[in-house]
């Protein structure tokens, strides 16, 4: 089976809201397809690695953004 | 207050859209007007999150293609975004060099960039702010299908370009 074939299995580790379900490493390992465990761990770091790199924590002072809007919306 | 309740989410999306802190503030103070300015036009106020995302998500899309046409005319050569302003050289010509957080996170940036809008956008929207497909679908005018298969893609082509620093 081709990566691209797992990748496109990999749906039934999705929760509801089609989300990488938290437990979806451990069902996977256990599975006898063996490949799809590594594939979801990688997107699960792909995820993490990108909204560590797109995180505001301590860059912006919103106090002042709120302030900055009134500011617009009465004008 | 409104304001309170969105206002990161709304500067935080901006923010994976456009790759600068401070035009995103800018574009999440314009999106929170034009909400307002556009209140009466909002069928079912219970719809509001997703209808402020889509405003958001209009404005930086339109921001960014605005700002890439203008960079064909003049270069831009360095960011004045401190949260993006980390020089580095890519990662296969500095073997066992360990990355500063800047340089990883300008590396992952240009990552981003490098996908279409609407892989950057469901991305961004499903998987980074963990709206529900249905609101992303929404948000992007197209199925719930079509969103799947932009986060599928965003996915693969990160893993692609971020190996080195998975």
């Amino acid at each position: 089976m081709s990566a691209d074939a797992l990748e496109l299995l990999s749906g039934e580790w999705l929760d509801e809201r089609g989300r990488i379900r938290p437990d979806a490493c451990t069902d996977a390992e256990s599975d006898q397809r063996g490949g799809l465990a590594d594939l979801i761990a990688e997107w699960q770091r792909v995820d993490a690695l990108v909204r560590s790199s797109l995180s505001l924590d301590g860059a912006v002072a919103w106090d002042c953004f709120g302030t900055d809007l009134r500011v617009r919306l009465r004008e | 207050m409104l304001v309170e309740r969105y206002q990161r989410r709304v500067v935080s999306v901006s923010y994976g859209l456009v790759g600068s802190i401070h035009d995103a503030l800018e574009i999440g103070q314009e999106a929170f007007v034009r909400a307002y300015k556009n209140l009466e036009s909002l069928a079912d106020e219970t719809r509001f999150g997703p209808w402020l995302m889509k405003i958001t998500t209009n404005l930086s899309l339109n921001f960014r293609r605005d700002r890439a046409a203008a960079a064909r005319r003049v270069p831009v050569e360095l960011s004045d975004d401190p949260l993006h302003n980390g020089k580095h050289s890519p990662p296969g010509e500095r073997p066992g060099a360990a990355l500063s957080a800047s340089e990883l996170r300008s590396i992952v940036q240009d990552a981003i960039a490098q996908l279409s809008a609407a892989q950057r956008t469901a991305l961004i929207l499903f998987s980074i702010e963990q709206l529900p497909q249905r609101d992303v679908a929404q948000i992007m005018c197209c199925s719930v299908e079509a969103v799947k298969w932009h986060v599928f893609q965003a996915r693969r082509k990160l893993r692609e370009m971020l190996r080195d620093v998975l």
